[in-house]
């Protein structure tokens, strides 16, 4: 008896052992963890000064327009609907399972604030590389469409679907993640400004994302 | 931060990093937090870099500062919003291998574990230390380690058991 319980014990304990280093050996890796260490702490220094710098920024450009303000309109270019990814500190709604209870991260909110794309990678690239991915959390304001479809019985599609193209040409790419918004590896055929259209059941909203040249980030991706 | 302080933050990170994801994914199970916990820890010790190698390894206050930060986000999540056993295991991929159906009950049995009994297993399995250096990174006793570690083999078996028996009973 005692023999039996013994042999259970240790078998237990094998299994625990193997269990444990089989789930260890999965962990996701980050080849530049100490430069995404080096950044994080940048910006959190950036964003103490942040308030000042942008008061006098605000101050400078005004001041600039009143000074130098042509006689006539200069003739406009489109400009891109992308701008450089922001790091501050997530939405209330966005910080379900960070530690830190405000999050800094770097992010880009949608065009009608439905959806935060949060960017776990230095930049995003492209083309998609093998030992590098383009990962974005996707988080959502709105409730589950499960919670608010109008009746029991509709069949709402749960999966997260983006649709983009590249600004100013007809690329298009598409993908979907499955259950609804949250981690996804979002890669794009060629760099450049990516708007995204974002369908989560009856909720749609755009995005943009700049993507960058792989072979001139290459200093900042591995 | 100087850059020489700098370059020696970076070199442990290059060096230990990997050890410190590994604990970080055993603990939470979840690829993101793994990450977020890791960065947590991580941009501390970047903060403090100096003054840690000057008192102590950094090692020790890593591990210290990784599972306590661990065990304080499962004791917030268990007085709020999430489960006391933590988070659900993620999915497994299909995986047509030999064993794949004993890997996920394993990380389903590993998920019935307290935060406490699961932050003593992965320092005694994962990062192969002793009792009395578990109870140091803890604040306990050896004893109280070696408690947690029993109840914890129980709860993983009892799991384990109750996956096999819910396997024979659909077989019938």
């Amino acid at each position: 008896m005692n023999d039996t319980l013994h042999d259970r014990t240790d078998a237990t304990d094998d299994y625990l052992h193997r269990a444990l280093l089989d789930l260890a050996d999965d962990a996701p890796h980050d080849p530049q963890l100490a430069a995404t260490i080096r950044r994080r702490s940048g910006w959190r220094r950036m964003t103490t000064a942040a308030p000042v710098a942008a008061a006098l920024a605000v101050l400078l450009v005004v001041a600039g327009m009143l000074l130098f303000r042509p006689a006539r309109p200069a003739p406009t270019h489109p400009a891109s609907a992308c701008q450089p990814v922001q790091t501050s500190v997530l939405p209330s709604w966005a910080r379900v399972g960070f530690t830190d209870p405000e999050p800094e991260m770097p992010s880009v909110l949608s065009d009608h604030g439905l959806f935060l794309a949060i960017v776990f990678v230095p930049a995003l690239v492209s083309p998609p590389a093998a030992d590098y991915n383009n990962k974005i959390l996707w988080a959502a304001r709105p409730a589950d469409p499960r919670q608010t479809s109008m009746s029991a019985g509709d069949r709402v599609d749960l999966s997260f679907h983006i649709d983009g193209r590249l600004e100013g040409t007809s690329t298009t790419m598409s993908t979907t993640v499955p259950g609804g918004p949250g981690p996804s590896i979002v890669d794009v055929p060629a760099p450049g400004c990516w708007v995204l259209r974002l369908t989560w059941g009856r909720y749609t909203d755009t995005v943009a994302l700049p993507y960058a040249d792989r072979a001139s980030a290459g200093s900042t991706t591995g | 931060m100087s850059t020489v302080r700098s370059q020696d933050f970076e070199a442990y990170v290059d060096a230990r990093g990997r050890a410190w994801e590994r604990s970080a994914y055993a603990l939470t199970h979840d690829r993101h937090a793994a990450q977020d916990l890791v960065q947590t820890v991580l941009l501390k010790v970047f903060r403090h870099w100096s003054r840690i190698v000057a008192v102590e390894q950094p090692d020790a206050y890593v591990r210290r500062m990784l599972v306590r930060t661990y065990l304080d986000q499962q004791r917030r999540r268990s007085s709020g919003e999430r489960p006391a056993a933590g988070p659900l295991p993620e999915a497994l991929a299909p995986d047509p291998a030999v064993g794949v159906v004993q890997r996920d009950e394993f990380r389903r049995a590993l998920g019935a574990l307290t935060p406490m009994q699961r932050a003593v297993l992965v320092l005694r399995h994962v990062e192969g230390l002793p009792d009395d250096e578990i109870a140091g990174v803890l604040g306990c006793t050896a004893a109280t380690v070696r408690t947690h570690a029993s109840r914890g083999r129980d709860r993983f078996r009892d799991a384990l058991d109750g996956a096999a028996h819910g396997t024979e009973q659909e077989q019938r």
